[in-house]
């Protein structure tokens, strides 16, 4: 005889049914429990990886002293008169203390920022440890020249609004990489509302592809 | 408002080298080499594994004393163009991660280190052994680093490298035009690093399209037939192969220009009537 | 006047060849020039020199074949090379190899590899400038 007929004859199978049915029963209230803790743990990982992972992902520098932009445009004037070109074509970037000391020698203001400038770098001759926002990595070629004078863009597209500031933002670096957060945009869904928000290749490309149809040569900026 | 890209004529950047003039100093070597921060070795005695960019060849006649005559090759990357410049070279139809391109507006055939992982399928398509392997992570010997070129990445191993008529030469000429608002640089602001050292000038480099370049002058390319020169004394190497190099050779001497390509046993005059076409 | 001959017995003459690509004097080439020198002049610990074809046919030598170069001041083991543009009956040698010595400009590029070819030769000295002359010396070479 076959093993179900057996059972039949020996009336153990409403037996097994029953307690199979025991079984469903405790299986129903365990996938309950389940999707609740997967829930749960989804939004704790949602939560660590879009917010707690940035904040360890990037340090906080701050800058040597605070900088006030906004009061040494309306002293000196444009972004040009400390930012310049040199007669080869190539971008100064930011001034070296040469360009500070010509009316920084001895203290102007009241402020404990330019008290620092003086005595620890203008006295000791010392260069200022700026860390720059901007800064690509060391492959890459950027011509300020073609893109200022060639495509007569104003600073801000790339740089923001730095020239309103009063105060230097806290410099956020990349732990792992090494690079300034301004490069891979401060907004974690990648959501640009500036053309400034980010400064990857991808921003470049596409910038290039709108003005000059192309998104131009690997060369023109790989080293 | 952002002004518009400038419209001018494409450039087609390319070499002449006159071989008759050419005494295999080997300055030209050098030259690229601390241009192009290329890396040596201890010993460099197995040519397989050297790294120049720009390499001299030596070639002998055949003929025995005292009837032998040599000359020297100097042989840097052809930047082939491809039928009709349409940029097929051969390293750039292989490459899988597209890190060798051909840019139609100079007409150079760019090497990214950063993308290129290393297959060396480049390597087997070129036919003029013009790209080299980085098999070790290069050793600068103490000091020697503050007098890299700063304009240059240097490699790591595992990517090839090869001759970039020195581009960044290129940047830096352009970057003093926009600056003087210029639209285009001239003949003698980009010259490569070997054109610039070769002391017997053997070397020139400039601009193919442009008929007021040298370059045009001495070859006369013949943008009907594929790029080859009018001249009869010009020569490409290994023309029939269609690759459209961009660097022409000239020699008074009729067996430095049959050397220029293969032929069957037999089948020279092939040669003849390919020159006079 | 007396004749200056090339010293020694040997039927060939052993001549040094000066490479453009290294410094034939006590100055040491620098690392891309010592680069850039062909593997027929010295390749690994070997110094090569240049026969034409016809000299080494006769004396039984083929291209890469190692062999006891002998003038009067000794005997090198160097490796043939085969060139048709050399002279039959001379043997050329490259100078500029062989730097030894310790001193402060010594390079691990080039010090050490190869051989110093003025040790196999034999200046004489000229007549009429009392300068040391150093041509060629008669030199016989041998398989092994």
């Amino acid at each position: 005889m076959s093993e179900i007929e057996e059972k039949i004859e020996n009336s153990s199978v409403n037996d097994d049914k029953v307690g199979l049915a025991q079984e469903n029963i405790k299986g129903d209230s365990g996938l309950g429990l389940g999707v609740i803790f997967f829930i749960l743990a989804f939004v704790v990982f949602f939560l660590s990886g879009w917010l707690l992972f940035p904040k360890l992902l990037y340090s906080k520098k701050q800058q040597p002293f605070n900088f006030n932009h906004r009061l040494h445009v309306q002293e000196m004037g444009d972004c040009e008169s400390c930012h310049s070109f040199r007669e080869d074509g190539s971008f100064t970037g930011i001034p070296q203390i040469g360009m500070c000391v010509e009316c920084h020698e001895e203290q102007l203001g009241d402020t404990k920022d330019e008290e620092i400038f003086v005595t620890q770098y203008v006295e000791n001759e010392k260069e200022v440890p700026w860390l720059i926002y901007s800064r690509q990595p060391d492959c890459v070629f950027f011509s300020h020249a073609a893109h200022v004078i060639g495509a007569n863009m104003d600073c801000k597209t790339c740089h923001g609004d730095i020239g309103e500031s009063t105060i230097s933002k806290p410099y956020e670096v990349n732990r792992i990489t090494g690079y300034s957060r301004d490069i891979w945009g401060k907004n974690i869904w990648g959501i640009k509302k500036h053309s400034w928000d980010s400064m990857k290749m991808d921003d470049c490309a596409e910038c290039h592809l709108k003005e000059t149809q192309s998104k131009g040569a690997c060369f023109q900026c790989h080293k | 408002m952002i002004k518009k890209h400038n419209k001018a004529k494409a450039h087609k950047f390319g070499m002449v080298i006159d071989l008759d003039k050419c005494t295999g100093c080997g300055s030209c070597m050098v030259a690229c080499m601390s241009e192009n921060n290329v890396p040596f070795k201890e010993n460099e005695t197995n040519k397989k594994d050297s790294i120049t960019w720009m390499h001299v060849y030596r070639l002998t006649n055949g003929k025995s004393f005292p009837d032998t005559e040599i000359c020297y090759i100097p042989r840097p990357c052809m930047h082939c163009g491809g039928k009709g410049d349409h940029g097929h070279s051969p390293c750039v139809s292989v490459c899988p991660a597209t890190a060798t391109d051909y840019d139609y507006t100079t007409g150079i055939v760019s090497q990214i280190y950063t993308r290129c992982f290393g297959c060396r399928y480049c390597m087997a398509a070129c036919p003029y052994h013009a790209r080299y392997f980085n098999w070790w992570d290069p050793i600068w010997p103490s000091g020697m680093e503050k007098t890299l070129s700063p304009d240059v990445s240097p490699r790591m191993r595992g990517v090839v490298e090869k001759c970039s008529f020195c581009f960044h030469r290129y940047q830096a000429a352009k970057d003093t035009a926009y600056f003087e608002e210029r639209e285009d640089i001239t003949e003698d602001e980009y010259q490569t690093a070997c054109a610039q050292a070769c002391p017997a000038n053997a070397i020139v480099f400039g601009d193919l399209n442009n008929s007021e370049h040298e370059v045009y002058k001495l070859v006369k390319p013949d943008p009907y037939h594929g790029g080859r020169p009018k001249e009869p004394k010009a020569f490409r190497l290994l023309e029939r192969l269609g690759t459209n190099p961009k660097v022409y050779y000239i020699s008074e001497r009729e067996w430095v220009r049959k050397a220029g390509d293969n032929y069957v046993k037999g089948k020279e005059k092939d040669h003849k009537k390919h020159n006079t076409e | 006047m007396e004749k200056i001959e090339a010293q020694g017995d040997g039927d060939l003459i052993l001549v040094p060849v000066n490479k453009v690509r290294l410094i034939n004097s006590s100055f040491q080439s620098s690392p891309y020039a010592v680069k850039i020198v062909s593997d027929k002049v010295f390749k690994n610990n070997d110094t090569f020199v240049e026969i034409n074809p016809l000299t080494a046919h006769k004396i039984g030598l083929s291209q890469g074949d190692y062999a006891m170069l002998k003038t009067l001041n000794g005997s090198f083991k160097v490796k043939v090379n085969l060139f048709e543009g050399i002279m039959p009956g001379v043997i050329g040698m490259a100078q500029g190899l062989g730097h030894v010595g310790e001193n402060k400009y010594n390079n691990k590029y080039i010090h050490g590899k190869g051989m110093n070819i003025n040790e196999l030769m034999s200046p004489v000295p000229d007549t009429i400038s009392g300068m040391d002359a150093a041509w060629g010396i008669r030199a016989n070479i041998v398989k092994v």
